[in-house]
């Protein structure tokens, strides 16, 4: 009977394995996955301590017991890295975190409220728009002074708006959709309607976002590190790392190598995955 | 279409002006007292300022003020292109801010010049030759730019060039020389990032109805096909463009510091280590400024390329 | 057995959209209804029929609260609506359901037909348990295989999806249940057996039908009252046997006349000149003057008075038609 032909029949699970077996995206699931270990095992992976300094070791090339070599301090840069991407890695999460759900309640705010709300909301959401990232983070932290606390503030003030923008696009046209206003008809409270209608339409840009955020937020934070704001010395944190191996180039360039490496494979695989989520979910 | 014009022109002095409160409200955040750090620019050394000084200042600066006077104040001097002096040794620093720039720009114009000689045909390359090895090259590449910092670039291309091979110079601006690295460091994100959306467009171009129809009608000789094709695949590049120029600006920061060239990033970098409030305040607001500019201008192309938005 | 005297009465209703357009926000609006009366009896089926465009929808979610209306009147049970949304208002809504014409839209994707099922009784109230025991019953009645509840709404056919949404709206046990062209979306086996269960329900549950629908056939088969709405304005009402036996607009009978049904027109087709104007500039005097074929020259004047040709049967024309019995 024709009432009972569905109307559309699952994916076959053939082509959705295929898609997952590209080898790209399984370089950078596994590289995303050894990070992600990496940032919470830190402070068991270390050979040597990260913190000791011993000044004969000063400079010195990579070795059997120092892979990486040693700083201008005679420390293990191996072990300064693996601390250094726990650093890097945590902050780049941290940053994720808030400037995502300031942006998403934002977003939501604003598409679901509507009206002078959602205009002024929005209006705000330009204004912080028209600042160059890095620049307007600089300054921030730069004036707000040293210390982690700082530089988390300062990067996720210039990029929660991006969760906002897409939050609210999502929501606008979810609105309107008319579950949505049989839900509202029938009594359904705002927050279910918001928690059970419109977020999960959202999680799937949302997810995308962040994990592109994600890498942009380490390249962030890492920067300015390089320049000098946030964690300080002697905690380790990558671009603090290129900021103290920079005064070596000539006499030791692995002190740039590797720091430098150790930021780029995490943000590529996280810029990967995010493009093959991007493709997967269409969003954005 | 003049109603557009004007109506996204007082959008986009709306948002200066909202910019210009944040910028202003940043000060805020300082911790410490900035009748105190006045005092100690202008005279060398905390030992050197009695508590009478200070109060002087701080009346003379209105610090004391409400915020909104003070906001109020410094918009008034801003808008009649007065952006204070600099704390460190009094240059008015609009004037700074317009000679620095200029040499940012050369460092910008050299590296978007990189970036499209390189991504122009790559992209449409690798759009066309969808699915080949160049593709996959192309699409590999693309992803790496992007994901390599800025800063790492630059000390490798320092370390290869200037230390090893000793080919080029690594600091300072001079000769042409000068420019070569910092502009490659520069070039190489967005090179990365205009290739990828070239690409794209030329790929979504070719699979559009419009373009199949024309094929099918006939025009089958390679240039007229071309011709359509670089029209529609060119819109989203002039947008990529004004997106970057601004995303130059920024990364413009972090190349500065590496190369000490003298341009604007580098000039916040020694603002902010020197705490000197009005220099920082007015690069902030002149580079936000920039940006609104470009953003309106982008806005304006799009709006004049893609007949489709008119329709809105 | 006497009934409420006016269980549900809607009096020079209008509503207004604004609209934002043009240079410096100039406001310009129209109405998308004006000078509604209506009057609907407890287990009515009430039917609005009329094109696309010409305001049912606005008057159905008007009624349910979704848009202010700008002048007029609300009664229900005896109760006036004195503003949007206060306390009558509210009753309205919660002794109120809504079936809707296409039930894919209406349905979450994400969530099962069982949790769709459920979720107005959830708002108010009823406990899990409670509720999925409801939600099996209802869907036997509705003739849903009780697998089809673990599914989501791409996953079932339109029919049983529409079944849902009405098995859904009667979950809550409403008094009038709001049904915007319920059959419009289905194939026509679907329809013959959705329609069978509308008829079903409506006895099973004592239901008031307020029905917009462009299937004539289908009115004449269930309806008890008939309304016929060209531009936002009401153009005929009556009892539906005078009706579909003797319209008198000359609109309702060119609608009539396009029905391919025998059982509902049997003589020939009546085709109307030019074109449905705009809301935004609707024409002076009479509205549907400009097409129809009996007019005069008071019609683009003077809007026409209610004319009544029978019990509760009014006209809103300026001829007195001569019967067309059908």
């Amino acid at each position: 009977m024709s009432d009972t032909h569905p109307q559309h029949t699952l994916p076959q699970t053939g082509a959705l394995s295929a898609k997952y077996r590209n080898p790209i995206f399984v370089i950078a699931a596994v590289i995303t996955c050894l990070t992600i270990f990496t940032a919470i095992a830190a402070p068991l992976l270390v050979p040597n301590d990260p913190y000791q300094a011993n000044l004969s070791l000063r400079l010195a090339p990579p070795s059997l017991y120092y892979p990486m070599g040693n700083d201008a301090l005679g420390r293990c840069l191996f072990s300064r890295i693996i601390i250094g991407v726990r650093t890097s890695i945590g902050l780049g999460v941290t940053v994720v975190v808030f400037s995502c759900m300031l942006g998403v309640v934002i977003g939501l705010l604003s598409g679901f409220t509507g009206g002078f709300v959602d205009e002024v909301l929005m209006r705000i959401t330009d204004i912080f728009f028209s600042f160059p990232e890095i620049l307007a983070a600089m300054a921030v932290a730069g004036l707000a002074g040293p210390g982690a606390t700082n530089l988390l503030f300062a990067v996720s003030v210039v990029s929660w708006m991006r969760y906002a923008r897409i939050v609210r696009g999502v929501t606008l046209s979810v609105k309107e959709r008319e579950y949505v206003k049989y839900a509202h008809l029938s009594g359904v409270s705002t927050n279910s309607i918001i928690f059970r209608h419109i977020l999960p339409v959202n999680m799937s840009s949302v997810i995308v976002l962040a994990t592109i955020g994600l890498a942009k937020a380490i390249l962030a934070v890492s920067s300015l590190g390089f320049l000098g704001f946030g964690v300080q010395p002697p905690e380790p944190e990558l671009g603090t790392l290129l900021m103290e191996g920079k005064d070596y180039i000539m006499s030791a360039p692995h002190l740039c190598l590797y720091p430098g490496l150790a930021v780029m494979f995490p943000v590529l695989s996280f810029n990967i995955l995010g493009d093959k989520l991007q493709d997967r979910f269409g969003g954005n | 279409m003049g109603i557009f014009i004007v109506k996204r022109i007082i959008t986009s002095l709306f948002v200066l002006l909202g910019a210009s409160f944040l910028t202003y409200g940043m000060m805020m955040l300082a911790p410490g007292d900035a009748a105190l750090e006045i005092a100690v620019a202008r005279y060398g050394g905390e030992d050197r300022v009695d508590a009478e000084t200070i109060d002087w200042i701080r009346e003379q600066e209105g610090l004391s003020k409400p915020f909104i006077h003070q906001y109020a104040r410094w918009l008034k001097h801003v808008v009649m292109l007065d952006l204070g002096r600099s704390m460190v040794d009094g240059a008015p620093v609009l004037s700074l801010i317009r000679q620095r720039f200029s040499r940012t720009l050369e460092l910008v114009v050299a590296a978007i010049s990189i970036a499209l000689v390189v991504s122009l045909p790559l992209g449409i390359l690798a759009g066309m030759k969808r699915g080949t090895w160049l593709d996959s090259l192309c699409a590999s590449v693309s992803v790496i730019g992007v994901s390599m910092p800025n800063y790492w670039l630059g000390i490798i291309l320092i370390v290869v060039f200037c230390v090893r091979l000793k080919l080029l110079p690594a600091f300072g601006r001079g000769d042409i020389t000068h420019i070569i690295l910092p502009s490659i460091t520069l070039g190489t994100a967005m090179t990365a990032y205009t290739t990828k959306i070239l690409r794209n467009a030329v790929i979504e171009t070719r699979q559009s109805d419009f373009y199949t129809a024309l094929k099918a009608r006939g025009l089958g000789k390679r240039p007229v096909l071309f011709r359509h094709l670089m029209k529609n695949a060119l819109i989203p590049v002039v947008t990529v463009i004004g997106i970057e120029l601004g995303m130059l600006l920024e990364g413009a920061v972090i190349t500065e510091t590496v190369f000490a060239w003298p341009g604007i990033g580098e000039l916040m970098v020694t603002a902010i280590s020197n705490r000197d409030y009005p220099l920082i305040q007015g690069i902030v607001l002149f580079s936000a400024t920039v940006f609104i500019v470009i953003n309106f201008i982008v806005d304006m192309l799009y709006y004049f390329l893609d007949p489709r938005i008119r329709m809105t | 057995m006497t009934e409420p005297a006016s269980y549900l009465t809607i009096k020079n209703l209008s509503v207004r959209f604004d609209l934002r357009s043009g240079p410096f926000f100039r406001k310009r609006s129209f109405f998308a209804i004006k000078d509604i009366s209506l009057n609907i009896r407890k287990h009515d089926v009430f039917c609005l029929i009329g094109e696309s465009g010409s305001g049912k929808s606005t008057l159905m979610w008007t009624l349910l609260g979704m848009h202010r209306f700008f002048k007029g009147e609300i009664n229900y049970k005896g109760g006036r609506v004195e503003r949007f949304g206060d306390s009558y208002h509210r009753r309205l809504i919660s002794d109120a359901q809504m079936v809707f014409q296409d039930p894919v839209a209406s349905l979450n994707p994400h969530l099962t037909l069982g949790r769709s099922i459920e979720e107005p009784m959830r708002a108010k109230k009823i406990s899990r348990k409670t509720a999925q025991a409801a939600v099996a019953g209802l869907a036997e009645k509705t003739g849903l295989p009780a697998d089809i509840l673990k599914r989501k709404p791409t996953e079932a056919s339109i029919g049983q999806n529409q079944r849902a949404c009405i098995a859904r709206a009667l979950s809550v046990k409403p008094e009038i249940l709001f049904l915007d062209e319920p059959l419009t979306a289905l194939d026509p086996i679907v329809q013959t057996r959705v329609k069978k269960l509308l008829m079903d329900m409506k006895d099973a549950f004592g239901l008031t039908y307020f029905l917009v629908t462009h299937d004539l056939g289908f009115a004449k088969k269930i309806g008890t009252a008939v309304a016929v709405m060209y531009l936002g304005r009401i153009v005929e009402q009556a009892p539906a046997a005078d009706f579909f036996s003797n319209p008198r607009h000359p609109y309702s009978q060119a609608l009539l006349s396009g029905s391919l049904s025998p059982f509902v027109w049997q003589k020939e087709r009546i085709i109307l000149e030019g074109e449905i104007p705009s809301p935004h500039e609707p024409p002076k005097g009479c509205v549907f003057h400009p097409r129809c074929r009996n007019r005069m020259p008071v019609c683009d004047q003077i809007k026409p008075a209610c004319r009544k040709p029978g019990k509760d049967h009014l006209v809103y024309c300026h001829m007195q038609l001569p019967d067309v019995r059908n």
